[in-house]
Parts: structure tokens; sequence; C-alpha cells
């Protein structure tokens, strides 16, 4: 008796039974489904995050004043507000061998206006060499340099998506936009970067000289507001922007950092950093652990979901067993043996999970389409959880379909036949 | 050498805490080639001993030879081998597969056989056409009369060609016509094939037609009529 035959045997039973079969394989079918979607979801996150982290630039690191981190317990010394000086950026570079460039930078929100359309963006301030730290390069145009940092000329670099908001199709180099009611000159466009769903978009993103941005906007940076007295002379810093050389070792350059700062602020061991950086390694290390984390409350879900229709499989066999009691009795008289018998069932019931599988598969598949189509989540589907959770359905046939199945082995022919 | 040969095979079931004895030391032995019935009223005994002869269940004392094996202590998978080889089973109630078609209830014992599809519908169509139901192969059991539906367990019961065959009450569900046609088609078998057909029944007509009766009552034989 060949294993084709009684999966044909299985299919029969399985389509005798639409309806029952279909809500018995429902709670499988929901949990590989969950399982497609969380995974498709978490990879496509994964890869989103590292593409942004791709555009930070390679080797690039950021530090910010405050800890992030335990910014509460931070803003509660007030003794010691937060915050980064130009002379911590000077001291950092003298002292880092391993830096390759470094930027001061500061951000604001502006809104900025061309011709009656206006877009409330984020404008950043920075030297005239941060296209080296974060890699992205010009479309049109250039960006500022130096003399424009010098006399602070209102000069201004826009991001691909302002230039789309603001000029559409016209070519927006040597135009002249308003911030906040400032007139700047347009001098450059970027080009696109990749970015995170949920995250500020960088395509939306202004560069002005830094000195022109401390000039006009002070007052707005968001960090500016927390932020004591100015050392005279020595401007606070929204972020040092910073790239290693491709040789150095940047884990090297980052401990030297975190001591310099640690050292200039007087903070003793043992106390929080008030400061906090953000290197590649770092992001994509708390990236990856959030979309494990993502694929872990996924896989406990479905795992229960599973778990459910694991039970339902069997629950349903043992009835389709009690039921056909005579079924197995006319087999078992006409020279069924009890392993035939035993596989019969058990094919059925990795057939009716297999099933709810293939379904599970296809539901998951359009769900995380259409989860995509709506959300503009990020997604990759990809084979391997596809097979994984086929399989694991077919375990759970096994698994769960093994007991009813040697419940019907185990019959006695002729009680079986007679239903006593 | 016997085709079968039954040594004071006992059968008792537990009742409560008391024991039913449904067979009381029942001896005889069959040959090859013979066409019996056993009879007797209902409650005497004879399905059990059908099941028994059939291997469908076992003696709780006593010696079951089968061509001189015994098969009083085999288990469950060897019996099944048994059943597959050496005997073909016509029920009362036919006993079909209903999800089925003719054809493949007759084909099921050629598969358990380990035959493969294509040998066991070969063999499956030609016992059906030898029981004039060449014309049906593809109809399911709903589909069929009651005779024909006998006949199509007929089929089945030869497909493997045992030396054995048991039929309990084959004509119960049937009428006199047809009654006939099943009796005239287990005659024929026994008399061109020389299978052993061994008929369970209560109607004496019946029993007649055969060359030996064993009469049963209460459990216990009482009676062995040969002509």
């Amino acid at each position: 008796m060949t294993t084709l035959i009684l999966m044909r045997t299985a299919l029969r039973a399985i389509t005798q039974h639409t309806g029952r079969s279909f809500l018995t394989i429902l709670g499988i079918m929901i949990g590989v489904a969950a399982i497609i979607i969380t995974f498709s979801i978490g990879r496509g996150a994964e890869e989103r995050v590292r593409n942004q982290i791709m555009t930070m630039g390679e080797g690039a690191a950021y530090v910010i004043p405050g800890n992030v981190i335990t910014r509460g317990a931070v803003r509660s010394s007030l003794a010691k507000p937060a915050k980064l000086t130009e002379s911590d950026l000077y001291a950092i570079r003298d002292q880092v061998p391993e830096i390759r460039e470094i930027s001061r930078s500061t951000w604001t929100l502006e809104l900025l206006e061309y011709n009656g359309t206006a877009a409330k963006e984020r404008v950043m301030g920075t030297d005239s060499n941060m296209l080296k730290i974060n890699q992205n390069t010009l479309r049109y145009g250039d960006f500022f340099n130096d003399n424009h940092l010098k006399n602070r000329t209102n000069v201004v670099v826009i991001g691909e998506g302002i230039a789309d908001k603001l000029f559409g199709k016209e070519y927006p180099i040597g135009k002249t936009i308003r911030m906040s009611g400032t007139p700047f000159t347009i001098l450059g466009v970027l080009n696109h970067q990749d970015h995170f769903w949920g995250t500020e978009d960088p395509n939306m993103r202004s560069f002005v000289p830094f000195t022109v941005a401390k000039k006009y906007f002070r007052e707005t940076a968001p960090e500016a507001k927390d932020i004591g007295a100015l050392v005279s002379g020595d401007e606070d810093l929204g972020a040092i922007a910073l790239a290693f050389y491709k040789s150095a070792d940047s884990k090297i350059g980052l401990r030297k950092i975190k001591r310099i700062l640690r050292l200039r602020h007087n903070i003793e061991p043992g106390e929080e950093d008030d400061f906090t950086i953000f290197d590649q390694e770092s992001i994509s290390e708390a990236a990856e652990q959030a979309s494990g984390v993502i694929k872990l409350f996924g896989l406990i879900a479905a795992s229960i979901s599973l778990l459910v229709g694991g039970i339902g499989v069997m629950n349903i066999m043992l009835v389709s067993v009690q039921e056909r009691t005579k079924e197995i009795g006319i087999r078992l008289a006409i020279g069924a043996t009890q392993g035939i018998i035993q596989l019969q069932f058990l094919l059925e019931a990795i057939v009716l999970a297999g099933l709810g599988g293939i379904i599970g598969i296809i539901l998951g598949l359009l769900g995380q389409f259409l989860l995509v189509h709506f959300t503009k989540l990020p997604s990759i589907v990809e084979i391997g959880p596809l097979i994984a959770s086929f399989l694991v359905t077919l375990i759970i046939g096994i698994f769960f379909g093994y007991y009813p199945a040697r419940q019907a082995s185990q019959l006695n022919p002729i009680d079986a036949l007679l239903e006593r | 050498m016997k085709l079968l040969e039954l040594k004071d095979i006992t059968k008792s079931f537990p009742l409560g805490n008391q024991t039913l004895t449904v067979l009381k030391d029942i001896s005889f032995s069959v040959d090859h080639g013979q066409l019996m019935s056993i009879t007797g009223p209902s409650g005497s005994g004879k399905s059990t001993l059908m099941h028994l002869i059939g291997c469908l269940d076992t003696p709780t004392s006593g010696t079951y030879l089968l061509e001189d094996k015994n098969v009083s202590h085999l288990n469950p998978d060897q019996l099944a081998h048994i059943r597959n080889e050496f005997i073909g089973f016509v029920f009362q109630r036919f006993y079909l597969l209903p999800d089925l078609n003719a054809l493949d209830n007759v084909a099921l014992p050629q598969l358990y056989a380990n035959k493969s599809e294509a040998q066991a519908r070969k063999a499956a169509k030609a016992t059906l056409e030898s029981v004039g139901l060449g014309d049906r192969l593809y109809h399911y059991p709903n589909q069929l009369s009651g005779g024909q539906s006998q006949r199509v367990a007929i089929a089945r019961a030869l497909v493997n060609n045992p030396p054995l065959i048991l039929a309990d009450e084959p004509t119960g569900n049937l009428d006199s016509k047809t009654s006939q046609q099943i009796m005239d088609i287990f005659t024929e078998l026994n008399k061109t094939k020389k299978v052993t057909i061994i008929i369970v029944t209560h109607d004496i007509e019946v029993a007649e037609e055969t060359n030996r009766i064993i009469k049963l009552l209460d459990g216990k034989m009482i009676d062995d009529i040969k002509s």
C-alpha cells in the first residue's frame, strides 16, 4: 500500500468534511500567517535600518549632548546641564588620530518657503566637510565651502525631497528661498537617500553653514532650550558629526572620545555619560535587537496559535477515528495491518495540518502584501521562513496526529466492525 | 491436510463480574473445497464462531489450526495477513466503504497485499466481471441495489483468491430472488474454483443448499450433518 494511495484517502476524508476541516486548521493557518508576516516585516525593518545606517556614512559617528538612554536621570541633575561645545570638538579632533573628518553640527526646524509653497523641515548647520562624513552626494550644484562659513553667507544645500516639494520640475540652483523669513540662495541639491519607515526622512533635510545656522536659528534649536548660558566664544553644538579612517579601529576611537568628554565634563566614575554617541555598530545592534523582539513576539503569538491548532487537529482526528470505527473494522477485516491503519490516520492529520500550513502561507503573503500596501511598512519575504513554517505544520500533524492514529490502529477488528 | 481444524474452542466475555461463555468446547474440522453452513437460533454463538474462524477475534481457550498452522495466539498483524490472504468475508450488511466506488472497494484487499494500484485495479475489474458487475465498476455503494452490493462484497472477498470464504447471513438483507442469485454464485464458486465456503445463517433453506450443516445451540455444537 503506497503512501500516495493513503494520501488520496486522507484528502478524500478531509474534503468530505470541508467546513469542519477548515475550522480545524484555522489555528494553524493563523499561526503560519503570523510567522510569515512578522518575519517579513522584521526582515524588512532590519534591511531598512541597515540601509539607513549606511546613509550615516561608513565609519561615521554622531555625538549629541544628553544621555538619551537615561535621559531622566541626567535631566534631574540640574547642576550639570548636558551640552557639547566647540572646545569639546577641538579636544576630540586634536586627541583622536583615528578621526578623518569632524564637523560642528546643529539642527533646527524651519519654515522653508518658495513661491507660496512652504514646508516646515529640519535644517542642519554644519561645516563644509559634512558630505565627507555622511557620504551623501550632490545631484546638482555644490556644497558650501569655508568662505561661506567664514562670511556667514546665506546659502543652502537642500535634500531631494525639499527640491521636489518646493520646486517640482523647476531647476532650483541659484533660486532664493526663505527660511523663517530670511532669504537663502540654493547652492546644491543632494541625491536621494533611503530611510527607515517612521523615522525622519533625510531627503527633507537642508544644510546651511554652521555659522549661519547659529546666527539665525539658535533660539529654535530643540536641544538649545535646555542648555545653560553660553561660555563666551565657545558655541554650543547640537551634535558633533565625525568619520573615522577606514583603516582605523573605530572602537578605539569611540573609546577615546568617551574618555575625553567624561574628563572634560567632570563626570565621576560610576556616573552616567551626559552625552550619547551614535555609531553604525551600536545602531545596527539596537536595530537587530528591535527586529529580534518583533520576531520573538511573532513567534510567541504564532506558537500559541499553532499549539491551539495542533490540539484542534488532535481533537478532530479523535472524532474522526470515533466516527469511522466501522470503516477501520472493515479495513482490518480485509487485511489492513495496524501499521497501515496508523499510517492512514497519521497521514490524514499531516495532510490536514499541511493544508493549514499552505493556506497559512498564502494568507501570510497576502497579509504582508496588504500591510505593506497600506502602511508602507518595509517587508522582505524570504523562502526560509516559508519552508520552515510549512515543515513545522507537518511536524504538528505528526505530533498531534500520532495519538489518534495509534488509537485507530489498536482497535480490535471485530469490536471495530460491530462498533461495540 | 485439513483447511482448518478447531479443537476445544471456548470463547467467553466478561459481563460485570461474571463471565459469559458464548462458545463451549467446539471441535470440528473442514476439508478444502467444502460448501457448508453453520446454523442455529440467534444467540447460539454462530456469529462469534465465524469471527473466530475468520481470525477477527481470538478464542479464550482451545486450538485453531489453519492449514496445520496454529493461529490461536498470533499477533494482530499476523492475523491481518491471514485475513488478507486466506479468508474472504461476506457480511449481511455488505460493509462496503461508502467513499470508494465498486472497483476501488474490490481493489482494497489487493492493495493491502502490497500489490500495485494498476495490478489491484486489474484484478478488481476481472473479479467484478466474474460476478456479473462489469457494468457497475464506477458506481458507489449508494448507487447499487442490495444484490449488487452483496456481489461487490463477494468480489472483494474473492479478489485475493483465498481458499476460504466466510459469509455471515449473506442473504439476510436480500429478497428471495436475489438471495437465490447470491447462493448460486457461492455454489458455482465452490464447484468451479474449489473454494471452501462457510455460510453462517439462521435460514434453514439457505443451510440446506450446502453439503454440511453444523448446528449450534447455546454455544454448543449439537449436530454435524454431512450429506
